[in-house]
C-alpha cells in the first residue's frame, strides 16, 4: 500500500505490484518470481544508498 | 429533481458487492442495475424514514486492488456514469476500517462532489481514506462490518439532508468527520464571557468543548542519511505482513497489533510450512505458500553473495500492519530500531502490505 506509506511520510518506497505478496509479483511463480524479487530488492538497496527523496516512490517494471 | 424520487449511484467493493473476498480484489469496475449489498438497506431507510424513493438505483462494484492500481481510470469512469445516469446522489461504502476501500470511497465521493453531484461515504475515523484530505462527506462508523446496522440510519439521515439541500448538522455532533468548514452562528453570550467560562471549566478539570479542535500534528520524520558503504553494511529484514513462525508464539494479532516479534532465520532460510501469516488485511495464502514474498531472505542473501551488501542479519522483525494505530506503529518502529542498533544493523528493507 505505497499510497499510505507516502501519506505517512516514508522517504524511501519501492512500489510492489501486489500487497498480499509484496516481494512476489502479481501472477509470478518460480524462477520468474525469484528474479523479480531480486530486482525489487536491488531497487530497495539503491534507495538505501541515496538520500531520502521528495518523490519517494520507485517502480520496478 | 423532485426531492421525493432520486437517482442513486452506489459504490461498493468486491466483498460488499457479493463477488468474493480478498481473492477477488482484482474485480474490474462493474455496473449492476439495482441495489446490491448495503445499497439495499440505504434505499429502504431513505424510503421508510424520509419518504425519499429511488427512481433508479445503480450499484458499482469494484475490487479494492483494481481501484488502487487503476485509480484515475475508475474515477473518470464513475464521473462519466454519474452524468450518463443523471445521478442525484452518490454513496460509497461503508468501508469501516478497510484501508483500500476507504481510500476509494473518499476519492470517489470527492470526485462526485466536484462533478456537482451530492455525495456521501462512511468509514471509521482511523481509516486511511479519512486521513486523505478530500472534501468528501464522511459518516463516522465503527471499525468492523458489525457496525453496519448502526451506520445505515446515519447515512440515510445525512443523505436525506443532502438530497433536500438542508443544512447539515455541525460536525462537532460527531455524526460525520469534520472537513474544516466553519459556519457562523449566534449564541447568547459575548466571546469574552464564553472564554472566561471555558477557562473556569478547564481550571476545574472539567470538559471545555472547543469549536476549533487543533489538528493532530504528525511529527515530520527526517529521512535517515544514506548508507555510505552498502558493500560493508549489515542489512536487516523487517516485515509488517504478519509472517510468524507456525503457532504464532508471540500472539501477534491479525489486526490492531501493538506488539511485534523478532525471529531467528535458520541457515537454510525460511522453510515453507514453518510459517503462517497473521494478517487480516491481505490474502494470507501467498505468504504462507512462499515466505520470501514477505521476508525476501533469498534475494537478500543473493545480494550478500554478490558482494552488494556486507551481511544479512540472521533474524527478522515482524508485526502486523492492519488497522494499526499510528501511535502504536510509531512506538513499535522505535522499539525495533533499538533492537536493530544493538545487532549492529546499518539499514533495513521493510516489507509493507
Amino acid at each position: 500500500m505505497y499510497p499510505i506509506a507516502e501519506q505517512v511520510g516514508a522517504p524511501r518506497i519501492v512500489a510492489a505490484q501486489d500487497f498480499s505478496r509484496p516481494f512476489g509479483g502479481h501472477d509470478l511463480e518460480g524462477d520468474e518470481e525469484r528474479a523479480y524479487r531480486r530486482k525489487l530488492f536491488d531497487a530497495a538497496l539503491d534507495l538505501l544508498a541515496a538520500p531520502g527523496a521528495d518523490k519517494p516512490i520507485v517502480r520496478v517494471p | 429533481m423532485s426531492t421525493d424520487r432520486i437517482r442513486l449511484l452506489y459504490y461498493v467493493n468486491q466483498f460488499f458487492g457479493g463477488i468474493g473476498g480478498e481473492d477477488r480484489a482484482d474485480h474490474p469496475l462493474e455496473i449492476v442495475e439495482g441495489a446490491k449489498g448495503p445499497a439495499i438497506g440505504l434505499v429502504r431507510a431513505l424510503e421508510a424514514q424520509y419518504g425519499i424513493g429511488c427512481a433508479a438505483v445503480t450499484t458499482l462494484v469494484c475490487g479494492d486492488n483494481y481501484f488502487t492500481s487503476h485509480e484515475a481510470e475508475v474515477v473518470e469512469r464513475v464521473v462519466a456514469i454519474l452524468h450518463e445516469r443523471g445521478a442525484d446522489l452518490f454513496v460509497a461504502g461503508p468501508a469501516f476500517l478497510a484501508g483500500r476501500y476507504g481510500v476509494a470511497c473518499a476519492t470517489l465521493s470527492a470526485a462526485a462532489d466536484a462533478a456537482g453531484v451530492q455525495a456521501l461515504t462512511a468509514m471509521s475515523p482511523e481509516n486511511p481514506g479519512a486521513e486523505r484530505r478530500t472534501s468528501a462527506l464522511i459518516v463516522a462508523t465503527g471499525d468492523t462490518a458489525g457496525a453496519m446496522t448502526a451506520t445505515l440510519p446515519k447515512m440515510a439521515k445525512l443523505a436525506a439532508a443532502l438530497v433536500r439541500r438542508q443544512p447539515l448538522p455541525s460536525a462537532l455532533e460527531g455524526e460525520y468527520l469534520a472537513r474544516g468548514r466553519r459556519r457562523q452562528v449566534e449564541v447568547g453570550q459575548s466571546a469574552a464571557a464564553r472564554a472566561v467560562s471555558m477557562v473556569t471549566r478547564l481550571l476545574a478539570g472539567q470538559d471545555a468543548p472547543t469549536e476549533i479542535p487543533l489538528p493532530r500534528r504528525r511529527a515530520r520524520v527526517v529521512p535517515a542519511a544514506p548508507v555510505t558503504n552498502l558493500a560493508s553494511a549489515t542489512i536487516a529484514l523487517v516485515c509488517e505482513g504478519g509472517l510468524v513462525p507456525r503457532g504464532n508464539p508471540d500472539r501477534i494479532p491479525t489486526a490492531r497489533a501493538a506488539n511485534w516479534g523478532i525471529y531467528s532465520i535458520p541457515a537454510e532460510g525460511l522453510r515453507r510450512g514453518d510459517y503462517e501469516v497473521s494478517h487480516g488485511g491481505i490474502d494470507a495464502r501467498w505468504g504462507t505458500e512462499e515466505p520470501y514474498r514477505l521476508v525476501p531472505w533469498d534475494a537478500a542473501t543473493a545480494a550478500e553473495s554478490a558482494g552488494r551488501i556486507g551481511r544479512v542479519l540472521d533474524k527478522y522483525l515482524v508485526t502486523t500492519g492492519n488497522g494499526g494505530r499510528l501511535q502504536d506503529m510509531a512506538r513499535i518502529g522505535r522499539e525495533m530500531a533499538v533492537a536493530l542498533r544493538s545487532q549492529g544493523v546499518d539499514a533495513v528493507v521493510l516489507t509493507g502490505t
